[in-house]
């Protein structure tokens, strides 16, 4: 007997690349019925997604796992739903955990792959600091999953489902927390939409040099993010990083000084048609994932590329 | 107020060679030739749940840090723990072997290790460790407990109102008062590495001992994963090296050849 799937997009009205990720998982997991269940979203994005449902419930509070982790729950009982696929976020993340654990189903987070058994089905997700892939499985009761960024191509048919409204009502006290203020961060969407990108790793060295790398960008009109370390050292802002844990770009050209090459950074950057690596090392592990390579003094390779665009203007 | 931060040692195998991958995959390396480390988001969860003891300190309040680890915690690592002023750390005994980490053992532990300490104020934890990276426990221990859940916490203040936190969200970051005992879980924080101890404060921490704490065995709600296998296949581009004689020479070539044309159109 094949499931029924929901895909469900938590209160995020603007991605709907990602639902639609989340339905081509359903369709690989075999799912005969699709359903989306928007939480305080309206459904007008959504009325030509390939899903068989919209099923919309009210809501005008403040997102949170613990708010809606009953619910789900409930819904998923009540309309037999053998699986649940969420895109993978910081509030889904939490909320297929919380509900899980309450219908006592299987979860796992973050899956790049799925596959139906009988029974039950078989993911696939990232381990050991993302540098191998595991494929687990769950056979005996309902399951509820996150679905990696990226990690299967966007539904690009449409359809017609049909708009339902549910009398559910949602808890609308936040009990744990007063003077909520949520800020918009741009800067993703800016890097993530360049089509060239300097990247910096620890072999900047500091912050002067990565300064002199936000200098450059701006004369050559690139995007400029970073590795882990040099967030972490705060050379450059946490919201420019770059990775799995970061921003994923696909520029026509990524250059990276001084990275190293962790597969956390590579899958951010994977999807560049160049990618161009500096480093002095010249056994790095970024040289056997790179397509060109420049073996330097990276630091230095910035100053000389800051004389010949020291012609172009600095812009910001 | 009541803290307590859960941390793990792992093996530090950040960025294995291709063959060692080759090994894990077909379970075959051995990974006790590999040192030991505090987990990366736990030495945030560690250090973050200090600034706060330090921030309540510093406001005239009581604070004190409790440590938990479900696993192996030689001397090294308690000993350093407790010259930073971290007044108990708790072992929690081994409920499970085998070949995957259950997120749902280790929450059911430190549910129990809250309860028995009747409750605290702040626990901090971190996204997740290796190896499985599963990223569940901070989640489950919330749902186990009643604790609400900060998810990706970048840093925290204390004030007259309490507790504010910031944190990553889906959408940026928010600001957010905190008006209830919660859980604080560390992803990319802003002040991520654990402080050294000075050698006074290890002189000064003396000889202390790890408290052991055996929770009841876990009833398992969820149904628990099994691994089927490792995947890992190696595939290495064939990266063109810039030839030069002197580095002024390859950066030449790297910007006729590749970048001039990207910056003129």
């Amino acid at each position: 007997m094949k499931p029924t799937v929901a895909a469900i997009p938590v209160t995020r009205a603007d991605d709907l690349s990602r639902v639609r990720e989340a339905i081509t998982a359903a369709r690989t997991a075999g799912a005969d019925r699709i359903e989306l269940w928007l939480f305080g979203v309206s459904h007008d994005r959504y009325r030509t997604a390939p899903a068989d449902i919209l099923l919309t419930v009210e809501d005008d509070a403040i997102p949170t796992a613990e708010r809606y982790a009953t619910p789900l729950a409930a819904m998923m009982t009540e309309r037999a739903c053998a699986l649940l696929l969420l895109p993978a976020g910081i509030l889904e993340n939490a909320l297929a955990v919380r509900t899980a654990w309450l219908l006592g189903a299987g979860c796992a987070t973050a899956i790049t792959g799925i596959a139906a058994r009988n029974p039950g089905f078989a993911v696939i997700r990232r381990t050991f600091g993302m540098q191998i892939e595991a494929e687990i499985v769950f056979e005996k009761h309902s399951c509820i999953f996150t679905v990696a960024k990226d990690s299967f191509d966007a539904a690009t048919d449409d359809g017609e489902p049909v708009v339902v409204s549910s009398p559910l009502e949602l808890p609308s006290n936040l009990d744990w927390f007063v003077d909520f203020e949520e800020t918009s961060d741009t800067e993703e969407k800016t890097l993530s939409s360049s089509s060239l990108v300097l990247a910096g790793g620890r072999g900047l060295g500091g912050r002067e040099a990565a300064e002199n790398l936000d200098r450059l960008g701006e004369r050559m009109h690139a995007g400029v993010g970073a590795t882990r370390p040099v967030v972490l050292n705060a050379w450059l802002p946490m919201n420019r990083m770059v990775g799995v844990s970061g921003i994923s770009v696909a520029p026509k050209l990524c250059i990276a000084f001084g990275v190293s090459g962790s597969i956390p950074f590579l899958k951010g950057v994977e999807k560049s048609e160049v990618l161009i690596a500096i480093n002095s090392d010249p056994d790095a592990i970024i040289f056997r994932h790179c397509d060109v390579g420049l073996v330097g003094d990276c630091t230095r390779v910035l100053a000389s590329l800051l004389e010949k665009t020291a012609g172009e203007p600095d812009h910001g | 107020m009541r803290i307590l931060a859960s941390f793990k040692i792992v093996r530090d195998i950040d960025q294995l060679a291709p063959s060692e991958l080759v090994a894990l995959r077909d379970g075959t390396l051995d990974l006790n030739v590999f040192k030991t480390i505090i987990g990366g988001y736990d030495e945030a969860a560690l250090e973050n749940a200090l600034r706060l003891r330090d921030a309540i300190q510093k406001s005239g309040g009581d604070a004190e840090v409790h440590a938990a680890t479900a696993g192996e915690c030689d001397d090294r690592f308690a000993r350093d723990l407790f010259a930073l002023g971290i007044t108990r750390i708790f072992r929690i005994a081994p409920q499970q072997e085998g070949p995957a980490d259950i997120p749902e053992t280790v929450a059911s532990a430190l549910a129990e290790l809250v309860t028995a300490q009747g409750g605290y104020d702040a626990v901090f934890m971190g996204r997740q460790t290796s190896p499985e990276e599963h990223g569940q426990t901070p989640f489950l221990l919330g749902a186990m407990t009643g604790l609400p859940c900060l998810a990706e916490t970048l840093d925290l203040n204390y004030g007259e109102d309490g507790i504010v936190a910031r944190s990553r969200t889906d959408a940026g970051t928010a600001t957010r008062t905190v008006t209830r005992p919660a859980i604080y879980v560390m992803g990319e924080a802003f002040h991520p590495y654990l402080r050294i101890a000075t050698l006074r404060e290890k002189l000064k921490a003396g000889e202390r001992t790890v408290d052991d704490f055996v929770p009841p065995p876990p009833s398992y709600r969820m149904e628990k994963p099994r691994l089927l296998r490792r995947i890992y296949e190696f595939s290495e581009k064939t990266c063109v090296f810039i030839d030069g004689v002197t580095l002024d020479e390859k950066v030449d070539k790297l910007w006729h050849d590749h970048l001039r044309e990207a910056v003129e159109r």
